[in-house]
């Protein structure tokens, strides 16, 4: 009697309803952890500065930041540094190469700050 | 049978809208902002509705507090202090007559050998935090370590004034401050009805209540030898502190060995007792951070004085890249390590 309940353009929907909501669910979950976008924010003293996103980058660029303390940063397809600084101890230089989200590279005497942000950060907040 | 159909359509409709809403409920957009004070970048993260107001009033109170602190601010009460040093009294800010006598306390617990303020004349011999570090000869580090004793800190709560009782002697903040103002941080968040924050003071970590999905805030543990930012765990943790002192920032090498930030204020150099980080959490930030330098009295003895506070959990990674973590944490920090280097030891 069961089979009786829906006919054939009921099942039909049902089952594509069924496989929509499975798509959409799949594509939540999955696609947040597989999706590379990688932008990259630069920030002085709190204020933007520059946004870049990394995987849309050709050609290598760079940044040349002159208030108070000269810093270049080089921005490449899939990660970004500092390059030059002429902060004292070349923390900031050091750091090398940002990759992935949640990475950071700071300069406090310039208090510039890279970030390289996204949804799929394992951790909310890094204690050192 | 019709009925049902007539219910099965609205139902089958319904499901497909939460699964495609679902993953944007319930997410708030935080304020965020970034300060520079305490020789250190502060972020903040606060949600609801008076966040902006609330971050803006601790970003505030954070740079009242570092001028007021900082052991070279002229005109600060730190640097009045350590001036008058064996001169008697002098008159400080309230705040600051409280800061002291936490620290105070918190000496206490290990009798001076793991946190003292007055190790301030060390900290400046050894040029720690400078951009030349440097190994002072013996003798001078002889006759600086007789100068500290944090029992040589006489506060009057009365007339909110404090003196330091012999000639040269000296107090900073550093090892105290960032944990004070967490926890500062936290009463003003309160104080606006902002029921979900984070601060982090250069690493200090506070947080208020539960992330806004009610879940726990995931704090990373940094990897002592890797990047900065690469871990090697994760601890969750609601309306708590995590503090680290590690051994890999601000060390220096010099002819080969290896001078951490963190001086011994009983021997006066480096600490060096197998350790190369220690974190702890607990729900006040200040003690938490007083508690990290537990790092001075290595493993055995350090754990013994997380013990005897009883009022914090902790995590141990010792040279050999054995990460030691108390009863407490068990289900709460989870070993995250892509180096695949070091080895979780559960229940210390």
């Amino acid at each position: 009697m069961n089979t009786r309940i829906f006919k054939i353009g009921d099942k039909i929907l049902i089952v594509s309803i069924a496989i929509l909501a499975a798509v959409f669910m799949v594509w939540n979950t999955v696609g947040v952890s597989t999706d590379k976008k990688l932008t990259a924010v630069i920030t002085q003293n709190g204020s933007l500065i520059r946004q870049i996103n990394l995987n849309d980058l050709n050609n290598p660029e760079y940044i040349y930041l002159n208030e108070g303390i000269n810093q270049v940063i080089l921005a490449e397809k899939g990660r970004i540094r500092f390059i030059e600084s002429d902060c004292p101890n070349q923390t900031c230089v050091k750091t090398g190469w940002l990759t992935k989200s949640g990475d950071r590279a700071v300069c406090i005497p310039s208090q510039v700050v890279i970030k390289i942000v996204g949804d799929n950060e394992q951790v909310d907040i890094f204690a050192y | 049978m019709r009925n049902m159909k007539k219910l099965i359509y609205p139902l089958l409709i319904l499901s497909l809208l939460v699964f495609l809403t679902g993953c944007d409920m319930g997410r708030q957009k935080p304020v965020q902002s970034e300060d520079f004070a305490l020789g250190t970048i502060i972020n903040q993260q606060v949600y609801g509705a008076n966040a902006n107001k609330a971050s803006e009033e601790v970003s505030a109170r954070i740079k009242e507090l570092d001028a007021l602190w900082t052991i070279n601010s002229p005109g600060g009460d730190i640097n009045k202090l350590n001036n008058n040093a064996g001169q008697g009294y002098v008159e400080l800010n309230p705040e600051t007559v409280s800061i002291l006598m936490k620290a105070r306390k918190i000496s206490d617990l290990s009798g001076g050998a793991a946190f003292d303020i007055t190790v301030a004349p060390l900290v400046k011999a050894w040029g720690i935090g400078t951009d030349n570090p440097q190994v002072p000869a013996d003798d001078v580090v002889k006759k600086l370590v007789s100068l500290v004793n944090y029992q040589d800190v006489l506060v009057d709560e009365a007339t909110n004034s404090a003196s330091l009782q012999k000639t040269g002697q000296m107090v900073d903040l550093g090892g105290i401050a960032k944990g004070y103002i967490g926890d500062i941080a936290i009463e003003i968040y309160k104080k606006n009805g902002i029921t979900s924050a984070f601060a982090n003071l250069g690493g200090n970590v506070v947080v208020l209540g539960n992330k806004p999905d009610g879940s726990a805030w995931k704090v990373g543990i940094q990897n002592p030898r890797g990047e900065n930012g690469e871990i090697v765990g994760v601890v969750e943790v609601a309306d708590q502190a995590v503090v680290t002192s590690g051994d890999y920032q601000r060390y220096f090498i010099k002819d080969g060995k290896r001078y951490c930030h963190i001086i011994d204020p009983h021997t006066g150099y480096p600490a060096d007792t197998g350790l190369m980080s220690v974190t702890i959490i607990a729900s006040s930030s200040t003690e938490a951070d007083g508690m990290s330098k537990a790092f001075v009295l290595g493993l055995e003895k350090g754990m013994d004085l997380v013990k005897r506070y009883g009022q914090a959990e902790a995590i141990f990674i010792t040279n050999d890249k054995k990460i030691y973590v108390t009863p407490g944490l068990q289900g709460k920090f989870h070993l995250e390590d892509a180096t695949n280097e070091y080895t979780y030891i559960q229940n210390w």
